[in-house]
């Protein structure tokens, strides 16, 4: 019950944040006017959910290394599940945005797009392996794998330092970008309701999963 | 002929019937069904039990999990007083012999036993008295691979016998041999009866009344009967008897004296199968080939070096890290290194040298023959440059490479996986790697940058793959 009050109101704040960001945040990004930058408020907010998501299923999967309890594992594996269709929208409201900005759909020049799909190659990795996964040990082996992974979250997160990118700036901090702050916070904190929901609700798939038998379980 | 029993303390300071394994409440579950289901069992110190029952009933978990090759769901296991999580501390006192013989195949049988010894820390005279008891002097140094199933399941005796355990895990010992080697192991359980505790399994009721005082009979991961073999039911183990003392033991192998021991064994067994320089060297001919002819503006251009470089340098590693694993799994090999109470960080360290010494060996022939066919010229002094980029890129390759085989290779989807989780997280490498060799090659002069990006990935995934590659070995 607890859950469906986060994930509603969650979705609530969301609403809220749409309203504000529509009637009151500036269309003008990296001097180009154009209301397909409003896309910002949701791309980032929902790259960063899904980020520290990641760190969440690092976490979890080194406190399940330490000690094996299923409940650590399904913590992972749900925040992982979660974070990755978080990533696949990042992606995609970024693709959006560079097809009307850019006149491109993808820029392999660019070091944040490019890192961030590896991102989301690396997770998708974990998703197939566990696919797959039956024993105890194919569980710890895939939070080794994770713990592993979490390595490329931070390069991603700071590669536009890391490297010069052509396209790409920093995001929050540039020159050239006018946030609407109370708008962006609303929509950060609506998208990191909704993703702590998701991920409750996916807890609670692989908590039932233990009762059925590996080979009758439907693959998700 | 020599004896294998074991120069021990005189067992009249071992109180009569102290126990030498104990099961307190132990489950191990494969998923929903549980193997071994509540366990809780003492076995005297000395005694030779038998344990029967139908395929599945849990013969072989239960001899592994007193063995420390799987872990308990729940509950407990000690061995003379020696948690299994304390490795170092019960490894040197069991020995297992299990259905894989655990040996390398391009090792001679000798070789095997001298890995397994110094992995064990034990003096390297123990290998011939084993070799002699076993009665393989004459075929010792042949490689493992050459033997038959019955003289191969002959070493594997020697393996398990090579340390003098107090406590000795059979599967099925006789199945597979031929009278004659029945025979030895006859003799040979006869001889340790009374001072080494001896588990074995069996499906035949007539060898469990030949070779045990007791038997035991699993029943869907249950013990539901012991006795003795002819009066099944009686004198029950004492199962509040003390543990028998531990008597000091060789230590096995630390980290590096372990990591030092696999690094050896590993490019022993590379120089004699090739697997990844052979296959590379063919591919770096065709590509330099292939791509020369394709591609003329490809002739004197450094990047192109650089790039078809690295082509080669993943291919490399993609498949000599495959085919090294599955030396290593082809007869549960790694598992007989892992019992041997060795360092499972040493194990990881020492692999991860050997493919990097394989990996540089193999780049640095890459790159002089691409370099060669496409007619580009190394600068003067861009050597020293290329080896340390070159060096640091492979270690990072084969640091995070090395744990991830093993993960790939044990999901059903096998090495299919392995590009895709081992090439996303290699792409630092990659671009460092193609940036560091091409700046090299253009201008002589080593980029700072890139460098420190392939010594930060480098040491990074050498260090947590460090910490985690204990979990991913694990049955």
């Amino acid at each position: 019950m607890r859950w469906r009050v986060i994930g509603g109101a969650g979705l609530a704040t969301l609403l809220v944040a749409s309203a504000l960001i529509a009637t009151q945040a500036s269309r003008q990004f990296y001097g180009v006017d154009h209301p397909v930058n409003l896309l910002f408020y949701f791309h980032v907010s929902v790259a960063w959910v899904g980020f520290a998501g990641l760190a969440v299923a690092a976490v979890a999967s080194a406190a399940y290394l330490r000690r094996p309890l299923p409940q650590r594992s399904w913590v992972a594996q749900a925040a992982v599940r979660v974070s990755f269709a978080f990533l696949t929208l990042t992606l995609m409201t970024g693709m959006v945005w560079g097809r009307y900005i850019w006149n491109s759909w993808w820029e392999w020049s660019d070091i944040r797009l490019v890192t961030a799909l590896l991102v989301w190659f690396i997770y998708a990795g974990y998703l197939v392996y566990h696919r797959e996964a039956k024993h105890a040990a194919d569980y710890r082996r895939g939070a080794a794998f994770c713990v592993l992974a979490f390595v490329s979250v931070p390069i991603t997160v700071a590669s536009t330092r890391l490297w010069q990118s052509p396209f790409h700036g920093t995001t929050m901090t540039g020159d050239s970008v006018t946030i609407h702050l109370p708008a962006f916070l609303l929509a950060l904190a609506g998208m990191s309701a909704v993703y702590v929901y998701l991920v409750a609700l996916r807890r609670q798939v692989h908590a039932a999963d233990q009762f059925i038998p590996a080979s009758e379980r439907p693959r998700s | 002929m020599t004896s294998l029993l074991p120069a021990r303390p005189q067992t009249s300071t071992v109180p009569a019937r102290a126990v030498a394994v104990r099961l307190e409440h132990v489950t191990k579950a494969y998923g929903a069904r549980p193997a071994i289901d509540d366990v809780s069992l003492t076995i005297p110190t000395g005694s030779s039990v038998a344990l029967v029952g139908a395929n599945g009933a849990g013969k072989s978990t239960l001899l592994a999990l007193l063995a420390g090759l799987l872990r308990p769901t729940s509950g407990r296991v000690t061995v003379h007083g020696c948690a299994l999580e304390q490795r170092r501390e019960a490894s040197p006192r069991v020995g297992l012999l299990t259905h894989q013989t655990m040996l390398y195949d391009r090792l001679t049988g000798r070789e095997n036993l001298v890995l397994h010894a110094r992995l064990r820390g034990i003096s390297l005279h123990r290998v011939d008295m084993a070799l002699e008891q076993v009665g393989l002097v004459a075929a010792a140094d042949r490689p493992a691979g050459s033997y038959s199933h019955g003289m191969r399941k002959r070493l594997a005796l020697a393996r398990v016998q090579l340390h003098e355990p107090d406590v000795l895990l059979l599967d099925e010992p006789f199945a597979g041999l031929d009278p004659d080697a029945q025979q030895r192991l006859a003799r040979l359980l006869a001889a340790l009866r009374g001072t080494t505790t001896i588990l074995f399994t069996t499906h035949d009721l007539a060898t469990a009344a030949a070779h045990a005082d007791e038997v035991l009979q699993l029943d869907a991961g249950r013990v539901s009967r012991a006795g003795h073999p002819e009066d099944a039911g009686a004198e029950p183990a004492d199962p509040d008897g003390a543990s028998a003392p531990a008597a000091p033991r060789a230590r096995p192998a630390g980290m590096l004296r372990t990591a030092w021991i696999v690094f050896r064994k590993d490019l022993t067994v590379e120089a004699r199968g090739r697997a990844t320089t052979s296959a590379v060297l063919i591919l770096a001919g065709l590509l330099a080939v292939v791509l020369g002819m394709a591609f003329e503006p490809l002739a004197g251009n450094p990047r192109a070096v650089a790039g078809v470089l690295w082509v080669l340098v993943v291919f490399a590693a993609l498949h000599g890290l495959t085919r090294s694993f599955d030396e290593d799994a082809h007869d549960d090999a790694l598992r007989g290194v892992l019992l041997t109470g060795a360092e499972p960080a040493g194990v990881y360290l020492g692999r991860v040298a050997s493919a990097s010494v394989v990996l540089l060996a193999v780049a640095l022939a890459a790159l002089g023959a691409v370099a060669v066919l496409f007619a580009v010229p190394f600068p003067s002094g861009a050597l020293p440059g290329l080896l340390v980029v070159l060096a640091l890129a492979v270690l990072g390759l084969a640091a995070v490479g090395t744990v991830l085989t093993v993960i790939a290779r044990h999901s059903p989807l096998g090495e299919t996986l392995l590009p895709l989780l081992l090439l996303p997280l290699a792409v630092p490498v990659l671009l460092a790697g193609i940036e560091s060799v091409a700046t090299l090659l253009e201008t002589g002069a080593l980029d700072g940058g890139w460098l420190r990006i392939l010594a930060f990935y480098a040491v990074g995934m050498l260090a947590a793959s460090t910490i985690v590659f204990e979990h991913t070995v694990e049955g």
